[in-house]
């Protein structure tokens, strides 16, 4: 796992994204970690999986996961969790009520902005976080990028609705 | 029994020391939540109570409850969770909002599947029995009673440790809980203990289906004041015949084994849900038993802000039945007027046992309403009808009482 590597590959998967979608009218998102995060690559699973509380520690390094949320009110925030977890803010948020007071771990927590969503990452290499793609900065690395269309759902997201609905 | 008692009280100290003196820690490292819930009830006939909801005027602490939970990290994959909640009504001694303890526990994660607890911790009986006062997590005004019974209340919570796995394997996601530990709670005349407690939990869910099922083993101990005395009077009867000293040892419930059988399903298809839960308590060695079983299913159905649901269940408990037919029987060995002491102990003895056999049928409709994103108003009516002239799990207040009532009830719930 060589910096080259690390830096190469999610750069080809950035450019090949982007020529696919570029046709999408809305924001495609990026996932974003520190620069010397020794991660390479992440799957949709298991970010999926990260921003439930279901996987605590990155996988092949084994650090402690700090994942980090946008405030509510933010687009990109419905975007990441209706893309990710085809979860809506309500279900959401009652899946998170249930999770935590339940003593099943800790929620994400709060970056008030976008750019404070990038300084915090870029300081902590355990962080992980969600920007709008078009807002990348070089003070982070871009993990993943995520295409979001909510008004035209792909049908094999409706079809898989279910899986993430752990909301209770 | 009182070295782990010990042990706990010691950890508590230290778990709480560490929590107040470690202010060096970042504000990143701690997280600090909460949960509120304010409710207003009723019940329709005036010959029945529940909880503190009667016939007579809206009453407003059932459901109340305040919670405050805080997260601190205390080095990597090492954290301490504390929770502590005030309910308007408790079914144990505890007065009203009296702040109680309900969790403090460390965790350490071993690895990305494997996760250790140490502490206190509430006992996951069912598929929402750790959050039974976080109203806002689920969709009813409180979880059904058919199965949240009254009964359970006493062992809400325990002190011990935990083991849970979290994996994936294919397509299925598993959850696997094993947990040790022991209880202590008093309860009107009684004192309940639990030592040691034992068992688990295994959750599948595969796309839109969740499986649980629950096992926990309770070697349990009851102190009952008012049945040590018809004990022993039974037992000095013992010389009459030997059938009085098996009544009498139905009296005794010390040291018996109880199996808490559970299994939940929920499947939830965008915006509709279908939850339903069915439990089994049984006392695996001879004598005292309270024996128990219910189930319920859940329908909802979201239309944007408003969830409509609706539930049907039922609820039996069983009571020493076994003493019930040994008392019938002495009555041929000692016919009545015989002893005066020892009718009216009879008598008294049938009168306690038949009030607690008995069975229940609930029909609940109900909606809730998203009023903003973190906070919720739910309004529910829920219809009991009971069954061999009991009241079921409410308390009956008058003789004359017809064989069904209905409660209704509103809450706001809120998360911050």
């Amino acid at each position: 796992m060589t910096g080259h590597t690390a830096r190469t590959v999610p750069l080809l998967i950035l450019l090949a994204l982007l020529q696919l979608w570029s046709g999408s009218a809305r924001a495609d998102i990026a996932i974003i970690v520190h620069p010397q995060n020794p991660l390479t690559n992440l799957t949709e699973e298991d970010l999926k999986k990260i921003f439930l509380g279901r996987l605590p520690l990155f996988p092949q390094t084994g650090q402690e996961i700090h994942p980090l949320d946008l405030p509510e009110e933010h687009t990109t925030f419905a975007d990441f969790y209706r893309r990710v977890l085809q979860l809506d803010g309500t279900k959401l948020k009652r899946y998170r009520a249930y999770y935590l007071f339940s003593g099943r771990g800790r929620l994400p927590a709060g970056a008030n902005s976008v750019v404070e969503m990038i300084r915090k990452v870029s300081e902590d290499t355990a962080a992980i976080g969600y920007v709008d793609a078009a807002h990348v900065s070089d003070k982070t690395r871009t993990l993943l990028i995520l295409r979001t269309n909510p008004e035209a759902p792909r049908p094999d997201t409706q079809a898989r609705q279910g899986k993430a609905a752990t909301t209770p | 029994m009182s070295k782990p008692n010990h042990l706990f009280t010691k950890g508590k100290r230290i778990l709480l020391g560490l929590l107040v003196s470690t202010p060096a820690l970042a504000g990143d490292d701690w997280s600090f939540s909460g949960f509120a819930s304010l409710g207003a009830g009723r019940v329709e006939d005036s010959a029945y109570t529940y909880m503190d909801y009667s016939g007579e005027e809206w009453s407003y602490e059932s459901d109340s409850a305040f919670g405050l939970h805080a997260r601190g990290n205390l080095a990597e994959r090492l954290s301490v969770t504390l929770q502590v909640v005030s309910r308007g009504h408790n079914w144990d001694d505890t007065a009203e909002f009296e702040p109680e303890l309900d969790w403090l526990f460390l965790s350490y994660q071993l690895d990305s599947e494997w996760r250790v607890r140490l502490g206190r911790m509430r006992t996951p009986h069912y598929l929402y029995s750790e959050t039974v006062d976080v109203g806002y997590s689920y969709v009813w005004v409180r979880p059904p009673v058919d199965v949240y019974s009254p009964l359970l209340a006493p062992f809400s919570n325990f002190d011990g440790f935990d083991v849970a796995w979290i994996t994936d394997w294919r397509d299925l996601t598993i959850d696997l809980q094993l947990l040790a530990g022991h209880m202590e709670r008093s309860r009107d005349s009684l004192n309940i203990e639990v030592e040691p407690m034992v068992g688990g939990n295994l959750t599948v869910q595969k796309g839109e289906v969740t499986l649980r099922y629950g096992l926990i083993f309770d070697r349990t101990d009851i102190e009952v004041d008012a049945y040590k005395e018809a004990e022993s009077t039974y037992r000095a009867a013992a010389s009459i015949d030997p059938l009085f000293a098996e009544i009498a040892d139905a009296h005794s419930a010390d040291d018996a084994w109880y199996r808490y059988q559970t299994l939940g399903a929920r499947w939830e298809h965008g915006d509709f849900a279908l939850i339903g839960e069915v439990f089994d308590i049984q006392n695996l060695d001879e004598g005292y038993t309270n024996n128990a079983n219910g189930w319920y299913t859940s329908l909802q159905y979201r239309l944007g802000k408003f969830t409509p649901y609706c539930v049907a269940g039922q609820f039996t408990d069983n009571f020493n039945e076994e003493m019930e037919d040994d008392i019938q029987a002495s009555y041929a060995i000692v016919p009545v007027g015989y002893y005066a002491a020892l009718d009216n102990l009879r008598a008294t003895s049938l009168a306690v046992v038949s009030g607690l056999n008995y069975e229940q049928n609930t029909w609940t409709v109900g909606v809730r309403y998203e009023l903003l994103s973190n906070l919720s108003l739910k309004g529910e009516w829920q219809y009991f009808e009971f069954a061999y002239g009991s009241s079921g799990q409410m308390q009956q207040q008058t003789g004359d009482a017809t064989q069904s009532t209905s409660l209704t009830t509103f809450v706001l719930d809120l998360v911050f």
